[in-house]
């Protein structure tokens, strides 16, 4: 599903982000990516939904060839693939649901299509019972459950997540993290950048460890 | 389909509400602009109809050599002529009679005026009266005239070609700047919505994140940026018009030229169909704007 052949990534002349990663995760795999900051953590995700291009090496995510992918190709690889970020995004003057329909409503698709499927996906993610309230009435994990939510109703094949705890403290990373795992359970391909050592352990994953935009440690 | 124009018009519609304040001026400085476009175009249109009245209506005049004596005579012979209808003759007398009603705040200078001086002329109607056909007729009539005057006593011919010359070249002249006047307009038109445009972009950057990140094209971005720039063109047009209409309703139209050259009835207002054109034009403009100003957008975002 994910797989990087090569792959270089530099920010203009010097600063050497990625330095030739290759890895590969599974169709429906679940991989944490670690390593202290700077590591190249985001810049591998960031490539991974390509919002960015690598400087060398080969890319491919669920089907798409990234090196080669046009611009106008790039929305259809951003559907198959579910990003979620630490600081949620959300859209402040929109409710939960419209937050979550959002996602649907650009892709050009009919409501009578998109409410019952944000209904389902809001449930899921635990918030059913919030759907009409405003992002910043919520606490910080139920805010990152929305984003997830947004992330996960269009049903992507790949969910990508940089540092989605970094808010939370440890017992709502928790109920996070099991979103992730839910998900991967239903056949979705997650990929989790974070820091946090007692999470990963917890969880009991497959850990990518980058160190200076090197693959230092696989378990995979 | 019909989901998506809806969607695209709500998203107008929300980012117009969003800023009513920055709308208003945008959609009154393209009015302004276009009330200028269409100042010119009135002035067109009137310089149009009077050069086409002035073809069609312009008769000719016989001047006779001073002093002669057989006016009504010399008249008769002229009426003789191939394509002519009738004359008049007017006398020093009534040409001084004439000129009082033509100005009337004038009637002191005219009473000081050398009688002398005077002429008295012999007025011609053309028989012709196709406005197609009357070019030709009076050139016809006029060199008839031309070739009377070896032998009657008469000392000139006015064809009116010397005044239909100068006002096609003050017509011409005039299309001209009107030509770069539109330019320029359009081009103020252009900048005013695509940088409302810009302004729309930037307050709405958070949302365009989301739809980049979901994996929604560039039309849903672009589209509901075209509505909004075609309904600020559309709506400064529609403003402009009624602008122009109730300033030339203002200003005392039959004042504004004495005569000869006086317009009957007042200026003319531009043609409906002109102000649909302007209307749509401006809409289509708008949309162009929005495509600038949404294109410098797309390729700066990733
Ligand atoms: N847009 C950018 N322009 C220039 N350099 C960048 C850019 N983004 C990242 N870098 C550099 O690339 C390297 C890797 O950064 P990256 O953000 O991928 O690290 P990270 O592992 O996510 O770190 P953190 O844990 O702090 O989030 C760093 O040296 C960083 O300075
Ligand atoms: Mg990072």
């Amino acid at each position: 599903m994910i797989r990087l052949f090569h792959v270089t990534k530099r920010y203009g002349r010097d600063d050497l982000a990625l330095d030739d990663v290759s890895l590969r995760v599974e169709k429906g795999g679940f991989a944490f990516v670690t390593g202290p900051s700077g590591a190249g953590k985001s810049t591998l995700l960031k490539l991974l939904f390509a919002a960015e291009r690598p400087t060398d090496g080969r890319i491919l995510v669920a089907g798409h060839d990234l090196s080669r992918l046009r611009a106008s190709s790039v929305p259809i690889l951003r559907r198959n693939v579910g990003v979620v970020f630490q600081d949620f995004r959300l859209l402040l003057r929109r409710t939960v649901f419209d937050n979550v329909a959002f996602a649907l409503e650009v892709l050009g698709q009919p409501r009578s299509r998109i409410r019952p499927r944000v209904e389902a996906v809001l449930r899921q993610v635990g918030l059913g019972h919030k759907m009409d309230a405003l992002p910043l009435r919520l606490s910080g994990g139920e805010q990152q459950r929305v984003a997830i939510a947004r992330a996960l109703v269009g049903e992507p094949a790949v969910l990508l997540a940089d540092e989605p705890t970094g808010n939370l403290d440890a017992a709502l990373s928790r109920d996070i993290m099991d979103l992730f795992t839910d998900a991967h359970i239903r056949g979705t391909t997650v990929l989790v950048a974070t820091h946090d050592a007692q999470l990963m352990r917890a969880v009991g994953k497959r850990i990518i460890r980058l160190e200076r935009g090197r693959v230092v440690e696989d378990d995979g | 389909m019909m989901h998506r124009l809806a969607w695209f018009g709500a998203q107008a519609a929300r980012s117009i509400g969003a800023s009513p304040v920055v709308q208003l001026v945008a959609v009154s400085t393209i009015a302004v602009a276009l009330m200028v476009l269409g100042a010119v175009g009135v002035a067109l249109v009137n310089l149009d109809g009077l050069v086409d009245r002035w073809r069609a209506d312009a008769d000719l005049v016989v001047f006779p050599r001073p002093g002669a004596a057989e006016l009504p005579a010399l008249a008769a012979r002229v009426e003789a002529l191939d394509g002519v209808a009738g004359t008049r003759t007017l006398d020093r007398d009534a040409a001084l009679a004439d000129l009082r009603a033509a100005f009337p705040d004038d009637a002191p200078l005219l009473d000081g005026l050398d009688r002398a001086l005077l002429p008295a002329v012999i007025e011609v109607r053309l028989a012709e009266r196709d406005p197609a056909r009357r070019g030709p007729a009076r050139a016809a009539v006029a060199e008839a005239l031309r070739a009377m005057q070896a032998f009657e006593a008469i000392d000139a011919v006015d064809d009116g070609a010397d005044l239909v010359a100068r006002l096609e070249r003050l017509r011409t002249g005039a299309r001209a700047g009107g030509a770069v006047m539109a330019a320029l307009a359009l081009l103020a038109v252009v900048f005013i919505i695509s940088n409302t445009i810009r302004l729309t972009l930037f307050a709405r950057r958070d949302e365009l994140e989301i739809m980049r990140l979901v994996g929604a094209t560039d039309l849903f971005i672009r589209a509901p940026c075209y509505l909004e720039g075609a309904l600020q063109g559309a709506a400064g047009a529609l403003l402009a018009t009624g602008g122009l209409w109730l300033l030339m309703r203002a200003v005392p139209a039959d004042g504004l030229l004495d005569a000869p050259f006086g317009v009957e009835g007042g200026l003319r207002f531009l043609p409906p169909e002109a102000v649909v054109a302007g209307v749509l034009g401006a809409a289509l403009v708008g949309v162009l704007a929005s495509h600038l100003a949404t294109g410098r957008f797309i390729r700066e975002g990733a």
